[in-house]
Formats: C-alpha cells, structure tokens, sequence
C-alpha cells in the first residue's frame, strides 16, 4: 500500500504492463494529462506518458494475471531526458477544468482523472521531449525508465 | 500501468456488480448472463464506459468497437474467448449467495428489469445501490435505443430525488471493497461515498439527454454532474453533499416536482408501453 512518505529521491515507482516489455510512448502525441489518466480513444491510442504507481498491489492489477510488474526510480529519469510528473503536480492541476497541461472542457472528467490519480497514487513519466529522437534511441530510454 | 483495464468489464455498466475498488471479487454481465472472474481481462463490442457521462461514454464505445468488433465477450489480451472457467463462469450460483448478486443474476430473466431495480432499491445498501444505479443507466439507455421514452427512467429518478432530499447516503461496510486503492482507508471510503453520490447525479444527467426534444422533457437536468463537479472542484463526499443541499435538490425540484411525476406517471398508466418498450 502506498503512503503520503513517498519521496522522489529514494522511492521507486511500480508499472503493471505485458511481460514482453513496457509500452513505447509516442512523445508527439497529444499532451493532455485527463486523456491520458482517462484512457480516451481507447486501445490502440498513443501517449506521451507511461504511468506509474506507488503501490504495488495497484500495479499488480493493472499487470493483470498475464503481466509483469517493472520498477522505475523518478530520481534517475532527469539522466534520461525523462520528466517526472508527480502526483502532487497533477492533483494540483486536476482541479476545476484543470490547469496547464490538463485543461480540459469538461470539470466532470478533470474529476474522474484526479479520482484515479489519487486511487490509484499515480505519477507520469513524462517523454515529450524526445520528440525527435530514434525509435531504437526511445525504446532503450523506457527500458531504463522502467525495468524489470 | 495498462490502462486498458477502464475498457474492461469491470468498468461496463452492464455489470452492476462492481465499481472501482468498490464490489464482489467477481462481476456479473447481464448482456451475456455470465460470472465474470476475471473482469478486468475480459470485455466486449457492447461495452459502456460508467465512469463517464454519457456522450463520452458513447465516443468511447465507437472507439472501442474498432477493436474488439465482435458481439461475444473476449480475453483483451488476445482477442480469443475466455474458454474454460479460468475466466468467466456460466452459472451464477456463487453470487447468489449475495443479496445484491441474487437480484443482479435474475435481471432480465424471469420479471421485468425495472423490478429488479426495484428489488434493489429496497435493499438499500451502499452495493445495492451502485447496482441500481449502474444496471439503471444501461436500462434506460436500452428503452430509449428500443424507440423508448426518457420516462422509462422517470421512477428511478423519483427514487433518486427521495434519497437525495433525505440526504440518504450509504456508507459502505469492509466487505464491499475489492482491493485497497488511495493512501489511506478513510481516503478510500470518502471517494468511494463520493463516487456514489456522482453515479446519482450522472444517472439524472443520463435522463436529461434522454428526454432531449420530448414533450415534458427534463432536459434541463443534463448539465447536473458536470455543474455538480465545476462547482465542488475535487472529489469531496462532504463538498458534494453540501452542493446537493444547495444546488442539486433545487434543479430536480424544478424539473421534477411531485405534482408532475404523479402526472406523467398517470398518463404512463394509460399508456404502458411509452414506459418500457422491451428493456
């Protein structure tokens, strides 16, 4: 279970996701954080952020039983390029119709997005910056952002 | 984390059983009358989203139909049927031993759905009503896709207005959470009781788009969950409740005062099948 101690410069980070890897963001995808916590479009939609959970248990859900469960550590991302967005940022910005980079029409769905954030402990890991870098270039960059 | 889990059956309106963290070990789909051991995993073509007002709900699922097209329920990870009982399970026997559960399994079986709503509404439990309320959604949807009226939903929403004017909220027992989430129990239980109250609110919305163009429309109740989530800004059980006194109970008041409903619900009874319409 998680707790309100979870720091950045110490604590690791839990992602449920295939056994055969972690999914490849896409960095020039659209930057809205509530699309992104809300999962909008559907299976196949592209993103600029993996999520992740301080929770194991959580993690161990979203891998479901043919999963695997991958650690990240946020203090090692800034090496990457990688941005951390933590859960204390997005519960700042899902307020209201959201702030920044999750302004959204609709107050409901900022809503829904900041319930999840908090159930499920969520923070981002955020790729728009390697928007012009190789395929293989960012395929090794989330393997370290997040490894097994 | 694999989001892919919002797009499961455990987060289809069919399935009354489960909401979040909130509800059995296992769900119940009524569409396709089976036990849902692995409700995550699974879904299918018919899915809606209940996490979301309707209209999104509805984008969502034409999304989601470009997946998985086929009208049978699947394993998302491959597409494949769920085959042995590692998945699903055809008979509804375990849940049955659940009071929600054995309302929930004869939906649509043997009376009429509303009655299993009904059957619902008196048990008034913090599940029984995520039940109602979710399997509500779907029925009214269904009435209206069928060539319906909104009104099919008009004694849900005058159940609802009763509870809300009361201020009728259930608290949930340890029992009715499937997992732990947030980072405290008494974090969890207040968006649990938060999640409750909305899932009310967006059934009145439901109901508002519903009667949009219709004569004695309450389309002025569409805006409700979202006016409800600009003004309280967070998820608050108490911020929420406060709203309701305030704001909420005002809108149904003047949408839905007790002189209409005996009226609309009189002119129902000369009229039946403006009602249901094969729900």
């Amino acid at each position: 279970m998680a707790s309100s101690s979870w720091k950045a410069n110490k604590d690791q980070l839990f992602r449920g996701d295939a056994e055969s890897g972690v999914a490849l963001p896409t960095p020039s995808a659209p930057s809205s954080i509530v699309r992104h916590v809300l999962y909008l479009e559907g299976y196949g939609r592209e993103t600029p952020y993996l999520s992740g959970t301080e929770s194991r248990e959580i993690a161990d859900r979203f891998a479901g039983a043919d999963g695997y469960v991958y650690t990240g550590r946020p203090k090692d991302w800034v090496n990457l390029g990688v941005k951390h967005r933590s859960r204390k940022e997005l519960l700042q910005l899902l307020r209201g119709k959201g702030k920044g980079d999750a302004e959204w029409p609709s107050a409901f769905e900022v809503m829904r997005a900041r319930q999840y954030v908090e159930e499920w402990q969520e923070h981002l890991a955020d790729f728009r910056n390697m928007d012009d870098i190789a395929e293989d270039k960012l395929r090794d960059v989330t393997k370290k952002a997040y490894s097994k | 984390m694999r989001p892919q889990i919002l797009a499961s059956c455990a987060n289809c309106w069919f399935n009354g059983l489960q909401y979040g963290s909130i509800g059995l070990s296992v769900g119940y789909c009524t569409e396709h009358k089976l036990v849902l051991r692995r409700s995550e995993d699974l879904t299918c073509r018919r899915h809606m989203r209940k996490d979301f007002l309707l209209h999104s709900a509805r984008v969502f699922q034409l999304h989601h139909q470009r997946a998985f097209s086929e009208d049978k329920v699947v394993v998302m990870a491959t597409g494949n049927a769920p085959g042995n009982g590692e998945f699903t399970e055809e008979s509804p026997a375990f849940i049955r031993n659940d009071s929600v559960g054995d309302i929930v399994a004869d939906y649509g079986e043997y009376d009429t759905k509303i009655e299993s709503l009904a059957q619902l509404r008196t048990l008034r439990t913090f599940r029984s009503e995520f039940a109602m309320l979710s399997l509500g959604r779907a029925y009214t949807d269904r009435c209206i896709k069928r060539g319906g009226s909104w009104t099919s939903g008009i004694h849900l929403l005058w159940w609802i207005k009763r509870r809300m004017l009361d201020l009728e909220v259930y608290e949930p027992t340890p029992s009715d959470f499937r997992y732990s989430a947030a980072g405290s129990l008494q974090r969890q239980v207040d968006l649990a009781e938060w999640s409750l109250l909305m899932l009310r609110l967006t059934f009145i919305s439901d109901l508002g788009v519903h009667s949009q163009g219709a004569a004695d429309s309450v389309e002025s109740l569409q805006e409700v969950a979202e006016q409800a989530a600009l003004e309280t800004e967070i998820p608050n059980k108490r911020k929420l409740l406060s709203w309701i006194k305030r704001k909420g109970n005002s809108f149904l008041e003047d949408a839905m005062p007790e002189s209409r409903y005996r009226a609309i619900t009189a002119k129902l009874l000369k009229e039946p099948s403006q009602t249901q319409q094969g729900a």
